[in-house]
């Protein structure tokens, strides 16, 4: 399994991580690293202490940054269950409904013209046909 | 090998005064003693108990595993403490019982344990005085839990450990195997794993513990003490039977 390490900032003071833990993916280190900045933030709180600017920094083995998780995205309450993304997502629906029936009517006016078209072809083959029959032009 | 678990019998069950002849009833009631490794499971969880499981050497813990997948270790066993003395009489085990590194295990059969208990009074009473210290620690595990800040509680455990391991003779110097893993700790303490791993730090850049690849060294004991707020008396009710005996 890979090993993590967390580097904890609060202030100025950033205290490495030289030790690391193992975790299975980034997802769980990066789970398990919230879960840790708010049982931290807690004890804070408890000390009357600001947690509100603390972050950590999770990085591999080689030093390369991964994830920042500030302890602010963490104590952030969960949104209402996303009005805003429902609201998006019905403006798109009522949009595609809008294009679905501008569609829908340009299409049928190209149809009746087209109609139109082939009615008024069957008139004059009628009146044609009506010539060579009687052998006179319609009055 | 008789020789050696005899050996190993009289350094455990002497805390409880046990005398010579019953401890040789007990080891003669015993099934062959059995290695098992780490994170083999001595004893499953809902399943009917059919011994009393003794830790010869080694580490063993016990586990409640939560409707949501979390896990609470609720007991850390150390060599020479019986696995289940409590839930013998329960029928079935409320807990897991997991090797945390490889040990020796001895299981007396029940109708060989109740037979025992009846006919000899002195087995009885170290089973109780067993369930009793296993209460105390327990008793000691929840003001931690409900009342101590991480770092007292971690620092807590690590006193405790070494101190039990202590009083059975298994480390006399401050270095000894510590075969939990952060995990494992963050499931002793319920906290997160990267918590526990940042405690650890704190304690370490303090020069007061030192842990690599499961030895724990106890840099200064007295300054470990003072965080933990250790006060050793409730490990101390199998002693001071001992001391009265002797």
């Amino acid at each position: 399994m890979p090993r993590f390490f967390f580097h904890f900032t609060s202030q100025d003071d950033v205290s490495r991580d030289e030790v690391g833990t193992v975790f299975p993916s980034l997802e769980a280190a990066y789970l398990d690293g919230c879960q840790s900045a708010l049982e931290m933030s807690i004890d804070k709180l408890r000390a009357r202490d600001d947690p509100t600017n603390d972050s950590v920094e999770i990085t591999d083995e080689s030093g390369r940054r991964l994830m920042n998780i500030p302890f602010s995205d963490v104590l952030r309450p969960r949104q209402k269950p996303g009005i805003q993304a429902n609201r998006g997502a019905t403006e798109g629906a009522i949009q595609a409904c809008e294009h679905q029936i501008r569609r829908g009517r340009t299409l049928r006016s190209e149809l009746l013209a087209e109609y139109e078209k082939t009615q008024s072809a069957f008139r004059s083959i009628r009146t044609k046909l009506d010539v060579l029959k009687t052998g006179r032009w319609p009055a | 090998m008789l020789k050696v678990a005899e050996n190993f019998l009289t350094r455990f069950w002497s805390r409880a005064s046990l005398p010579v002849p019953d401890q040789q009833a007990l080891l003669a009631a015993a099934l062959p003693e059995r290695r098992a490794e780490k994170d083999e499971c001595l004893i499953e969880a809902g399943t009917s108990i059919r011994s009393l499981l003794v830790l010869r050497s080694g580490m063993a813990c016990a586990v409640r595993t939560l409707s949501d997948g979390s896990q609470q270790i609720v007991a850390v066993f150390v060599a020479g403490d019986t696995l289940n003395p409590g839930e013998l009489t329960f029928g079935r085990s409320l807990t897991s019982v997991y090797v945390l590194n490889p040990t020796v295990i001895l299981s007396i059969p029940l109708p060989e344990l109740y037979r025992l208990v009846t006919h000899r009074p002195a087995i009885g009473r170290a089973l109780w005085l067993e369930t009793a210290t296993q209460a105390a620690i327990q008793q000691e595990w929840i003001v931690g839990l409900g009342r101590r800040t991480a770092q007292t509680r971690l620092a807590h455990f690590l006193c405790e450990v070494s101190y039990r391991l202590r009083l059975r003779g298994c480390n006399d110097d401050d270095a000894f195997e510590f075969p939990l893993t952060q995990s494992e700790l963050a499931d002793v303490l319920g906290l997160s794993t990267v918590h526990v791993n940042r405690v650890l730090q704190t304690l370490r850049s303090r020069g007061l513990i030192e842990l690599n690849r499961n030895r724990l060294l106890i840099r200064n004991r007295v300054g470990l003490d003072e965080i933990a707020d250790f006060d050793p008396e409730y490990l101390h009710g199998v002693r001071l039977v001992d001391q009265g005996d002797t």
